[in-house]
């Protein structure tokens, strides 16, 4: 079995949303607790720029981790799997009804004798980590993963299983991003900590890689419609 | 340079010309008002119009180093800067000037710190014969995509110009294709994971501790973001400085700004 963490690809651009502050803090207090019961739904003013592509599965500046904004397409193919791991709360961002799969299920999971890393300070209690360079699970902990879930202290990060992968990739889904953390078989995989390469060849690299998946994403959509 | 004080209000107020671009003449307004001896309290710089709707101010172009030392000085004096346009100065033009108040904070409070340990660095970053370093706020100030980060800021009370939000950084590797020019998606979803994991560590450091540890809390990931920056420059002199900056500013009582810092995290 292999652990991902699965996150909204924002080669795809960011959805800028012009909201309330108020909206920001209410979105941030139902993240990764039950919520639909107490869910309006939000209109959310967007500005769109050149950069951002309307894909299934899409990045917001303004929510917070253990979630993901997918469409109606990403909803249909993967509703199934992930409803009993979290709740969709509908969302209207400009001119797209979006929905947000709040993810609610959480496993502490995470080996803290193996993980690699730089710990928090005091005052920060034992077990929070600043920077993470290798993750380490139980597998005892994961013996019937749900496909989606969130780590106690480590809210950013939503892990997934083979299964989501597979399903996203069957569908045929853009805007999701999987990068390997572990494996059952071989254990945690080195990960990079730090910003994304802002400097000289490797930024360039970067950024033509975002416009080249940008450009394949709009003619698919042109394609489609 | 046209410089006009008004001895009842303590202003100053400085007009550039041809000679000198805006920035430049403010700084040394600044200079030759304090060597004076007067007690400035409010200090204004006036910008002349633009020379077409949607052109560039004609002040010397984008705000520079000499304008945001100018503007750090004056602030280190206590004196209120405010840096407003002649007439209609185009919205860009506002907004850059904005943004150079922003830079000038920052600026300060981190030369302030530095300067104890350095006066020669209090000055500014640039001396004779070395490559000019900048400072970058890691959490930036204003933009829209990086709200979410400057939430936790303002919900733990801790400024955006608190020198833990200071990355000293090259200034060929800060500016024009690089920090700024290249800012990409994937750096304000960086920051906003890593201000996500402070809010959480804050929170449970403020269990504990009350709310002074989370305010810690935050402040520590802060730091390690920002030197996470300085250390990716390479440079070793803006290393070297970000390792004093952090041994001097560890001690620092700072003010809780909760309930007085704005919700967007633009200021109190």
């Amino acid at each position: 079995m292999n652990l991902y963490r699965v996150d909204a690809d924002c080669a795809y651009g960011v959805l800028p949303i012009v909201e309330e502050p108020g909206l920001v803090r209410f979105w941030a207090e139902t993240a990764g607790k039950s919520s639909a019961a107490n869910w309006r739904i939000p209109t959310m003013l967007v500005e769109l720029d050149d950069d951002f592509v309307p894909v299934d599965c899409v990045c917001s500046a303004t929510t917070p981790g253990r979630g993901l904004l997918l469409n109606r397409r990403a909803r249909e193919a993967l509703g199934k799997l992930l409803s009993p791991c979290g709740e969709f709360l509908p969302v209207r961002l400009g001119s797209f009804d979006y929905q947000w799969f709040n993810c609610t299920v959480e496993i502490d999971a995470v080996d803290q004798e193996k993980i690699e890393g730089v710990p928090a300070e005091p005052p920060v209690p034992p077990r929070y980590w600043m920077e993470i360079t290798r993750w380490a699970f139980k597998p005892e902990a994961l013996t019937q993963p749900p496909v989606i879930f969130g780590l106690p202290r480590h809210r950013p990060v939503l892990l997934c299983t083979d299964v989501l992968k597979s399903a996203v990739e069957r569908a045929d889904l853009l805007g999701f991003e999987f990068e390997l953390l572990w494996s059952s078989e071989t254990g945690g995989v080195p990960v990079r900590f730090g910003p994304p390469p802002m400097f000289g060849e490797a930024a360039r690299e970067l950024r033509e890689r975002d416009r080249r998946k940008r450009e394949a994403a709009l003619a698919r959509l042109a394609q489609a419609s | 340079m046209a410089l006009e004080l008004d001895p009842v209000t303590t202003g100053i107020s400085a007009l550039p010309d041809q000679d000198a671009t805006a920035a430049d003449g403010f700084a040394r307004a600044l200079d030759a008002v304090q060597a004076d001896g007067q007690p400035v309290r409010q200090a204004q710089l006036l910008l002349p119009m633009p020379a077409a709707p949607g052109a560039p101010p004609a002040f010397g172009g984008t705000p520079d180093d000499a304008a945001v030392d100018g503007l750090a000085r004056s602030i280190q004096h206590g004196i209120d800067s405010t840096v407003e346009g002649v007439g209609n100065v185009v919205h860009d033009g506002v907004e850059q000037w904005r943004a150079l108040e922003y830079r000038g904070q920052l600026r300060a409070n981190t030369l302030s710190l530095l300067g104890k340990a350095d006066p020669a660095v209090k000055s500014g970053l640039n001396g004779p014969g070395q490559s000019p370093l900048e400072i970058h706020h890691t959490v930036p100030y204003a933009d829209p995509d990086a709200q979410r980060a400057r939430d936790v800021l303002a919900k733990w009370g801790i400024s955006i110009h608190d020198p833990a939000d200071a990355a000293i950084l090259p200034a060929d590797y800060h500016r024009g294709e690089n920090v700024h020019g290249m800012a990409s998606p994937q750096y304000d979803t960086w920051i906003r994971g890593q201000m996500d994991l402070a809010d959480q560590a804050a929170t449970g450091a403020a269990e504990h501790g009350g709310r002074s540890a989370g305010r810690a809390a935050v402040l520590s990931y802060l730091r390690r973001t920002s030197d996470t920056l300085v250390q990716g420059s390479g440079d070793p002199r803006a290393i070297a400085l970000a390792q004093t900056l952090r041994a001097l500013e560890r001690p620092l009582p700072r003010p809780d700004l909760s309930g007085v810092y704005d919700w967007r995290g633009c200021g109190p």
